[in-house]
């Protein structure tokens, strides 16, 4: 997957309203972006498709043994 | 306070040797109130304090005074000066959250520092912290949080000032919080005991938000006992917090050695280069000791280790640049440049890679819960190094350090906030001296993970390490 460009990341900043206080601001947004799409695209696991993501642990498992 | 006692001595003592003083009368709670504070006074340079409420506490010590001479003891924490990181409310105090935006007074106490009211603790004041606890960022609007066993250095992220104050003796004891490692951080970095209780055991009504499905309170201490002490005090249902569990909460009995408690080394997180070989080293001395108590010390495994820092902080960002984004639209400018980039980064995540790693999270949490049904409990290093010197900008200057500084930084810590078990930092050491002389050693901390809601169990260890071990005795020289 291609990095985004400082240009894309503004633009997409702005369509959420939200504009980098200077150019500094908008590169290291942009290489922490990039890296988070890159590592997150990278992870990989046989069993990811079966795992339901849940928000609160115990209130399943009250009365259980785990 | 009796004349016997010196209140620069006492005030380095660990909070349930000064409970047993107090409640005994043996100890005025005014006079050991006036010399925290003398104390915090002195060390301001530290920047442990926000807000330091000397006449709130000499009030609320005066009460105490009376009620134990009246013989109405409310428990151990009464007449105890203590206090609170300042990302908790505390009624009639000021409330900023360490940043330049939030600043109010409270109406009512945050649950957790209401349980400390209740049971007799005075409260001193509100502690520095990361700004909105987010952690990360390189100036502070209320002064740069020193660490106390060399100045020079950080003293982690974000409960800061608890950390320091505790170390410092600037208070009895402290309450932090900790969404992906803010207690167990600066725990190790401070060389104090620091409990991340079980997601769900210790209400977050009135405190600010970072990531609702991680965020906790827990205590910050001089000793495992004090921690256990605190966290009784804290812990238990709220109905002001849904999600808080009513299971019933046991008392924490110490037992002698550790005969039969099975202990799993996590492999990842001291092999191939994650932590020092100072501090590799000094978990491996750890389990000595261990195996001397009676424990059983076992190598165990957590395949997806390595990315506990990626999957902890992807989910705590984007649910942070959610919880901000007014601020970040209207107030960009009043952030920190580290927090204001960070928080719009995450704003940008796609909902799919929210999704992902929210999968990846469960898939860790059935790993370490596997782990957690082989042993009893697990270890890792809290942190994989000594305290670094005081930042001055992000370093991120490219996408491969941000992986490299941000994500690998908190893997240590992220497995177990992503699986919502508990887990307390244990001082175990120190490093080497400095050889520029800016410090005789940093402290080194163990991590230990226990089954939710087991708690106890890992108090066990903790305090039974602490009974044939000094590094918890140790307090920094601070000088004048």
């Amino acid at each position: 997957m291609p990095d985004l460009t400082p240009e894309e990341v503004r633009t997409q900043l702005s369509a959420i309203g939200l504009t980098p206080v200077d150019q500094e601001d908008l590169d290291e947004i942009t290489y922490r972006i990039n890296a988070v799409n890159e590592a997150v695209l990278a992870l990989e696991h046989p069993d990811e498709d079966a795992q339901e993501p849940r928000m609160v642990f115990w209130l399943n498992e009250e009365g259980s043994n785990e | 306070m009796s004349s016997s006692h010196n209140p620069g001595e006492l005030v380095l003592r660990p909070a349930t040797e000064l409970s047993a003083l107090l409640t005994s009368g043996e100890v005025s709670p005014v006079a050991l109130t006036q010399a925290f504070i003398d104390r915090a006074k002195r060390y301001a340079r530290l920047n442990a304090y926000i807000t330091l409420d000397e006449e709130g506490a000499l009030r609320q010590a005066a009460q105490a005074e009376d009620e134990i001479k009246r013989g109405m003891i409310r428990g151990p924490l009464h007449g105890l000066p203590v206090a609170v990181k300042d990302q908790f409310d505390a009624k009639g105090l000021r409330t900023t959250a360490g940043s330049k935006i939030v600043d109010y007074i409270a109406s009512e106490d945050a649950t957790a520092v209401g349980r400390l009211r209740e049971a007799g603790a005075v409260i001193l004041g509100k502690l520095n912290l990361s700004e909105f606890a987010l952690g990360g960022n390189v100036t502070h609007p209320y002064g740069i949080p020193h660490n106390p066993w060399d100045e020079t250095r950080q003293a982690g992220q974000s409960s800061s000032g608890s950390g320091i104050a505790v170390a410092a003796s600037l208070c009895a004891a402290a309450l932090g919080g900790d969404t992906a490692g803010s207690i167990r951080g600066p725990s190790a970095w401070c060389g104090i005991t620091g409990l991340r209780p079980t997601w769900g055991r210790v209400s977050r009504n009135g405190a600010w938000p970072m990531a609702w499905f991680m965020d906790t309170i827990g205590p910050m201490t001089k000793t495992v006992a004090d921690a256990a002490m605190i966290f009784q005090a804290i812990a238990g249902h709220d109905p002001k917090d849904p999600n808080t569990s009513s299971r019933p909460l046991t008392p924490f009995e110490p037992e002698r050695g550790l005969e039969g408690m099975r202990v799993g080394v996590i492999r990842e997180s001291i092999d191939n280069g994650m932590a020092t070989a100072d501090v590799a080293a000094g978990v491996e001395e750890a389990m000595e000791v261990l195996r001397g108590l009676g424990a059983t010390v076992l190598d165990e495994t957590l395949p997806l280790f390595e990315h506990g820092g990626l999957i902890s902080n992807g989910l705590a960002d984007s649910e942070a640049a959610n919880i901000h984004r007014k601020f970040l639209r209207e107030r960009p400018e009043d952030y920190d440049f580290a927090s204001r980039r960070r928080l719009m980064a995450a704003s940008l995540l796609p909902a799919a890679a929210y999704v992902k790693l929210s999968r990846f999270r469960m898939l860790m949490r059935r790993d370490v819960m596997a782990a957690l049904g082989r042993v009893d409990l697990l270890v890792t290093p809290a942190q994989a190094e000594g305290a670094p010197k005081l930042p001055t900008s992000t370093g991120m200057t490219s996408k491969e350090a941000v992986m490299r500084q941000y994500f690998g930084l908190r893997a240590h810590r992220g497995p177990f906030n992503l699986s919502g078990v508990p887990a307390m930092a244990l001082p175990i050491g120190f490093t080497p001296a400095d050889p520029e002389g800016t410090h005789a050693g940093l402290p080194m901390s163990l991590q230990v993970i226990g089954r939710p809601f087991d708690e106890n169990r890992i108090f066990q260890l903790g305090h039974a390490y602490q009974e044939v071990t000094t590094w918890h005795e140790r307090r920094p020289e601070l000088g004048a």
